[in-house]
């Protein structure tokens, strides 16, 4: 946070939002600012990419109605949180290394070449064995499908951040109130 | 203000800090808050982005716990225990009202008499009616949604703004409490349905944890500080105090704290009023050591951290087979029920509990128990919108052993030793939350749940107990105006003054208690030297 963020600069943006999110104008962009990567710039190689792919795609497969984790850019977020948190890298690069190397030990073949079965098996290993780096897969691969606008849509979710005017929705019924209210009082007087 | 000139020192900016330095300010005092965090910047919240949730999920500067921010005016807590619980806290002008859900009920007159009423724990040297005037005018401060007349509770007056809506979850809980015939009410809120003192009304967005760029939501830099601070009052921010300082007789002379800069300046003042929270004030206490209080200030008897209270709790889901939107609407509740508040002593227990209707957050964070792989998309439609929320919040009656201590490895941005906090969950809440579970399973399924999931307990970020309020000093660490038993001019101002914790959100309770303190302190004015 920025020190120097003070009382007075915290009135006014206060009451520019209130009036500017009252009015309906200030309506700020949904999701993340998608800065498409490119493999070059990448701390994961292109391989190394297509490995990821085929694994968030078993996680996140796609079905008749919903697409694959990498059919909504999944692995273009994970670049870019790469790029935001550099830090990570190793962990990714390592997880992508043990589906490799499993996949080499007890299949004798790289994980793209596998069949789907195959690779299920792969990850319900690691899954078993190294349940924390999984773990980082899944979790990422769930946060890049479900803030994605695309998945939003098929799922009828409408995200209502703070900035625009939210839902509508139906007063409050006090008739609902109507037998409660003549329950006799419940506390204990003291 | 000149450091020589303040009456009143507060440390904390939080929900009590807040309201106690209007009231002084607003009678005359001189006030000076110290505050280790500062001002959020309302266009930095993660509720005004789509991806908010992944603050829960992941972490990130809002996340709920210190532990997760590493914000620099944050400071670590350890856990321990049969029971570590999940520490939840914001540090900054507005303390954990950033964070808080606005859910804004009162104590029952029965919770301030519990050894009276039931044998157990100890009453409190004051009574509910001690406090109601407190309450009402808190409430009128801040201005609350909601509606008058529930039976379970005495009766308030009229509600500033009408109640915010049920939605469609809610009006489905309503349907499970009138089939049984169990009590429920509309959920008072520290969250505004209509405009009110130049506060926008709210929007029904939810997200509201993650900061309410609106002001709907009453936290304290949007309620109170701006009041107090037109009127002469001064924060301090990116202040924070390492220790409450003595004089030579015993009295409170004012504080050390770290600047910005991490140079350490003192404050003096007449009075000083510790209002840093149920974790942080035991551990500034713990961390004002003298020769004449070598074991901290206000800890003769060794009670200071001792009795910490968290609420118990349990998230509860139905799962529906029609759409129930539970994100929809403020991050609040909808309703609750206290059927089973008053003790009973039939159901193996002593005290009760709530069930509130509690909205969910978006689809992300609803993934944790959907499994990866072909059955993904069938399980999360099974869940996503379906889901209905119903917690337990479970009175948590005081235990010597769950206490706040002082890290002894782990220290702060700037070297002063972190808190360490262990719980462990008593027989009687064990038994509570096992009724708890059985009723609000019967509440969802009487609602046309097909299915209910019911969590391992958790507790929520209620803070309490630490440097309890007593008449006794040997069993308490203040006395019925908040003042330290030990210190005649020092005061605890906060959750850590309850003596017991009531089966309801606190802080409307630590607001009205803040207000009364206030008067307490100006009355003694002519004391002050
Ligand atoms: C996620 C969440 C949801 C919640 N929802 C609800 C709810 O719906 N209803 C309800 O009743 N309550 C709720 N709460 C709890 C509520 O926020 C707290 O009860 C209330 O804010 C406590 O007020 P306080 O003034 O005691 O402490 P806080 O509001 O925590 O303020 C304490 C302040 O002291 C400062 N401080 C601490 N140590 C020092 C130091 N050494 N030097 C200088 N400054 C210091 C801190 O930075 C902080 O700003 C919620 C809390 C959280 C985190
Ligand atoms: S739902 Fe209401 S209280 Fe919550 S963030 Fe929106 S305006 Fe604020």
């Amino acid at each position: 946070m920025n020190n120097k963020w003070s009382r007075r600069r915290f009135t006014k943006a206060v009451i520019s939002a209130q009036v500017l999110v009252a009015s309906g104008v200030l309506t700020l962009p949904l999701a993340c600012v998608e800065t498409k990567k490119t493999e070059g710039d990448s701390s994961i190689n292109y391989s190394q990419q297509e490995t990821l792919k085929n694994a968030m795609d078993e996680i996140i497969p796609a079905n008749e109605k919903m697409p694959s984790a990498s059919e909504i850019e999944g692995v273009n977020y994970i670049l870019k949180i790469l790029a935001e948190l550099p830090d990570l890298s190793p962990l990714f690069i390592s997880i992508i290394n043990k589906i490799e190397a499993q996949s080499l030990e007890l299949l004798n073949s790289s994980f793209s070449n596998l069949t789907k079965g195959k690779r299920i098996h792969i990850l319900t290993n690691i899954e078993q064995t190294e349940p924390e780096l999984f773990k980082v897969l899944k979790d990422f691969t769930y946060e890049s499908y479900y803030t994605s606008e695309k998945v939003y849509e098929l799922i009828k979710y409408e995200p209502h951040p703070t900035g625009t005017l939210g839902p509508k929705m139906k007063p409050f019924d006090e008739k609902l109130l109507d037998r409660v209210k003549n329950i006799p009082p419940m506390y204990t007087k003291i | 203000m000149n450091n020589e000139e303040i009456d009143v020192l507060v440390i904390g900016a939080g929900a009590a800090g807040a309201a106690l330095s209007w009231s002084l300010t607003e009678k005359g005092a001189k006030v000076v808050c110290l505050e280790q965090g500062g001002w959020i910047d309302p266009s930095t919240f993660p509720s005004l982005e789509p991806d908010y949730e992944t603050q829960l999920t992941r972490g990130g500067n809002f996340s709920l716990s210190p532990n997760f921010r590493k914000r620099s005016e944050d400071y670590p807590v350890t856990t321990d225990g049969e029971n570590p619980p999940f520490v939840m806290m914001f540090n900054a002008v507005g303390g954990s009202t950033i964070h808080w859900q606005g859910i804004f009920p009162r104590f029952h007159p029965s919770d301030f008499k519990v050894k009276t009423l039931d044998g157990v724990a100890d009453d409190w040297p004051i009574s509910y009616w001690d406090l109601e005037p407190y309450y009402d005018l808190n409430d009128k401060m801040i201005g609350v949604s909601g509606v008058a007349g529930d039976p379970a509770n005495p009766p308030r007056s009229p509600r500033q703004t009408p109640p915010l809506p049920l939605g469609k979850m809610g009006n489905t809980l309503v349907k499970g409490f009138e089939k049984l015939g169990w009590h429920w009410w509309v959920t008072d809120h520290g969250i505004i349905s209509k405009a009110y003192k130049n506060r926008s009304p709210c929007m029904l967005h939810g997200k509201c944890m993650f900061g309410c760029p609106m002001g709907a939501k009453a936290t304290t830099d949007r309620t109170y500080w701006p009041l107090a601070i037109e009127k002469g009052a001064e924060i301090r921010t990116w202040s924070r105090v390492k220790e409450v300082t003595v004089d030579k007789n015993g009295k409170a002379k004012g504080a050390i704290y770290f600047d910005k800069d991490g140079n350490t300046q003192e404050a003096k003042a007449k009075v000083v009023v510790v209002c840093c929270n149920g974790i942080g004030t035991p551990r500034l206490l713990l961390n004002s050591k003298s020769s004449l209080f070598p074991d901290g200030l206000g800890n003769t008897n060794g009670l200071v951290g001792k009795n910490f209270m968290v609420h118990p709790g349990l998230s509860i889901k139905g799962i529906f087979d029609d759409v129930m939107d539970g994100h929809l609407g403020p991050m609040g509740s909808p309703l609750f029920s206290h059927e089973f508040y008053e003790t009973d002593k039939s159901r193996g227990f002593d005290r009760g509990y709530m069930l509130y209707g509690e909205r969910t957050f978006g689809p992300l964070s609803q993934t944790g128990s959907i499994p990866w792989g072909d059955k993904h998309h069938e399980a999360f439609s099974e869940i996503f919108p379906h889901q209905v929320g119903l917690t337990v919040l479970a009175d948590d009656l005081p235990e010597v052993t769950n206490t706040v201590e002082l890290d002894k490895e782990v220290v702060d941005s700037n070297g002063i030793a972190a808190a360490k906090v262990t719980y462990s969950l008593s027989e009687n809440s064990k038994s509570m939350l096992a009724h708890a579970s059985q009723k609000a399973t019967e509440v969802l399924e009487a609602a046309g749940a097909k299915k209910v999931i019911v969590p391992a307990p958790g507790n929520m970020a209620h803070l309490m107990g630490t440097a309890r309020m007593g008449i006794n000093e040997q069993n308490s660490v203040v006395d019925k105006n908040n003042k330290v038993h030990s210190v005649s001019n020092l005061f605890v101002v906060d959750g850590s003054s309850f003596t017991t914790g009531a089966g309801v959100n606190p802080t409307s309770t630590i607001m009205a208690l803040a207000l009364r303190a206030a008067d307490k302190i100006w009355g003694k004015r002519s004391e002050w030297k």
